[in-house]
């Protein structure tokens, strides 16, 4: 009895220990069958896959009769197809039979705890140097999470599609080069035009070339330079087939495609409908208020020619309603002026005059003029600006003049309003203040909106269209200036704008 | 309110809408001015007979164009002299009246003092005066 086991030896047990060690550790259950049909060898990974508690009891089955017997008590066994797996099916079986490398994918249902898993079976037959069959090497691995992520992609993909198709929004997908390479349902709805003359087509060759839209180019190929996605493009198209069209796009960066490509999802929206009631509407306010001109003008001359008739009538009461009178002809007068500007800003028809103007000369003249709406309010101008403006003296003249009566009207107990004018580099600033009951700062944005309307606790008649400040805004943005609000609830409000200095301005000495 | 000098300054006004002819006569006559009035362009032949010393001109009269009518009106040697004053309620009056070579315009609604002033200062012009 030999004591101590040779270097050689000891190195072989060192391999063995080792390979041992890795094989119990792998993520993979190895069996080892012996020609005979008993297992030879068994991680533990292998015996738990086919439902033994330890290696032990794996390698106490005698055959593979009796191993089949307990592994089909134990799962429920299908193929991918969900066809059962019968004893013909043995990858074992067939290694041991045909001596080639078999494969099996099989989902396993435990018939106790319901546990789902799915293996890859492989069954490898290793044979002697004269072509003998020695064992078969067999392992399962477990790709149960792969299959999970698998379906989980495969569902991806197609809500994905399920989405893209279903949206209402037409959408195209472009490559690199700006060439079509899917197309939605909704797109091929909006447009008569075929997917084979749709898709690997440039973009702007569509329909005849109808798509070559500068502003459409511009917007592609700065998105291709600088990664910027785009939204709210509008372009009007006039298609042969369909006629105008006006759409609203929006490009966004797709995830790359398999072969690492970038891609571009175009989203358009179909606002034709919307732009052309829009239209209708502002067409319509348009000549209302130009209508509502004639009829105002006369009445308010012939009222004006009554007064200058009875002007030294000794009767107070005709001369008291003459005046009412024309101060509602005033009001109305104001109102569809104010509509009218409301639908030029809206059609983008707004424009400005290319004259300059004094611009201390417009306020005092304004401020004298609307010194006369309340003598409760001293209107007090601070400061001179000593510059001439470019642009409408008429329009800016009536942005003061709103900014003047609002502070009036919403600063009822107070006895004050203060226009400050200071000269800046190269622009004018000009700020109306009021004392008066202020505007809460959520607010502060939203009141240049049109018609909007601050909410009074009190109830005040505060009433008006709302679309003052929205035509002053639109004035001085006009004008390249800039408009806003500084204003605390209780104390009061400033507005202030800024106006750029006309060109050659010479400021005067003062 | 200064009377105008004698002989009475011819005012024409050109206008589709009878309120505003109706007011512009009584406003005008009102200073002492000899006004006619016509809904419509009826020729230079008709303007160059009644002699007028300014037209108040609408710009937008029912199938004819005022720009048109002012046009023609500064084109023929027997009118041009005579200033052509627009009428209208367009947001663009300054730049319709430069169109049609019209000397001035005035937007509606406009004020009786307004109107005294531009219809002097004209037929003031139109007689050399200051």
């Amino acid at each position: 009895m030999r004591t101590t086991k040779p270097e050689t030896q000891k190195n072989t047990d060192l391999g063995n220990d080792l390979l041992n060690v890795t094989i119990n550790n792998l993520p993979i259950g190895v069996i080892i069958f012996v020609p005979s049909g008993r297992v030879s060898y068994a991680n533990i990974q292998g015996a738990n896959y086919l439902g033994y508690p330890s290696v032990r009891s794996l390698l106490a089955q005698k055959d593979l009769a009796s191993m089949r017997k307990r592994l089909l008590e134990t799962f429920v066994i299908t193929d991918e197809n969900g066809v059962l797996y019968t004893a013909d099916k043995s990858p074992v079986v067939l290694a041991m039979a045909q001596k080639k490398p078999q494969e099996y994918t099989a989902h396993f249902v435990h018939k106790k705890t319901g546990k789902e898993s799915w293996m890859i079976i492989r069954a490898k037959p290793v044979l002697d140097k004269k072509g003998e069959l020695e064992m078969v090497v067999y392992s399962l691995t477990d790709i149960t999470e792969q299959r999970e992520y698998q379906a989980q992609l495969k569902h991806t993909l197609s809500y994905a599609h399920g989405i893209l198709g279903t949206m209402r929004e037409p959408l195209l997908v472009l490559d690199r080069n700006l060439r079509v390479k899917s197309a939605n349902a909704a797109f091929y709805r909006m447009l008569p035009i075929t997917q084979e003359n749709t898709e690997g087509k440039l973009i702007f060759e569509l329909k005849n070339k109808t798509w070559d839209k500068p502003q459409l180019r511009e917007a592609l190929n700065k998105f291709l330079a600088k990664k910027s996605s785009f939204h709210g493009l509008e372009i009007a198209f006039d298609f042969p087939a369909i006629g105008p069209k006006v759409l609203l796009f929006s490009g966004q960066r797709l995830l790359q495609d398999e072969k690492d490509e970038e891609l571009i999802l175009l989203a358009m929206e179909d606002i034709t409908k919307y732009r052309f009631l829009q239209q209708r509407n502002d067409n319509f306010i348009s000549t209302a208020s130009h209508e509502l001109k004639t009829p105002m003008t006369t009445i308010k001359v012939l009222v004006q020619i009554l007064r200058k008739r009875f002007e030294r009538s000794k009767d107070p009461v005709l001369v008291e309603y003459l005046a009412r009178m024309n101060q509602q002809i005033e009001h109305l007068t104001k109102l569809a002026v104010d509509l009218l500007d409301v639908s030029r800003i809206r059609a983008n028809k707004f424009t400005v005059e290319e004259k300059t103007f004094d611009f201390d000369s417009m306020v005092i003249e304004v401020v004298k003029s609307c010194q006369f709406l309340s003598p409760q309010h001293k209107l007090i101008i601070k400061g001179k600006t000593g510059a001439e403006v470019k642009g409408g003296r008429d329009s800016i003249s009536r942005v003061f003049i709103n900014l003047i009566v609002n502070a009036i009207k919403y600063s009822p107990d107070a006895t004050k309003v203060i226009i400050t004018l200071s000269p800046l580099k190269k622009r004018v600033r000009a700020s109306v203040q009021d004392f008066g009951i202020g505007i809460a700062k959520i607010h502060h944005e939203k009141i240049f909106d049109r018609f909007f309307q601050v909410g009074n606790k009190e109830k005040k008649n505060f009433l008006g269209l709302g679309i003052g400040l929205y035509i002053s805004k639109a004035t001085i943005n006009a004008h390249h200036g800039r408009m806003w609000v500084e204003s605390e609830e209780g104390k009061g409000s400033t507005f202030f704008f800024t106006l750029p200095l006309g060109k050659g301005n010479n400021k005067k000495h003062s | 309110m200064s009377r105008p000098l004698r002989p009475k300054k011819k005012l024409l006004i050109i206008d589709d809408n009878p309120g505003i002819l109706f007011i512009m006569q009584e406003a005008l006559e009102l200073k002492g001015y000899d006004v006619s009035v016509a809904e419509k362009f009826a020729g230079i032949e008709r303007v160059r007979k009644g002699a007028p010393d300014l037209i108040y001109l609408d710009i937008s009269l029912i199938g004819q164009d005022g720009r048109e009518i002012a046009r023609e009106l500064k084109h023929d040697k027997r009118t041009k002299h005579v200033p052509i004053i627009i009428l209208t309620a367009h947001p663009h009056a300054s730049r319709l009246a430069r169109e049609a070579g019209a000397d001035s315009f005035l937007s509606k609604p406009f004020e009786l003092e307004h109107l005294w002033e531009m219809t002097a200062k004209y037929v003031l012009k139109r007689n050399g005066g200051k």
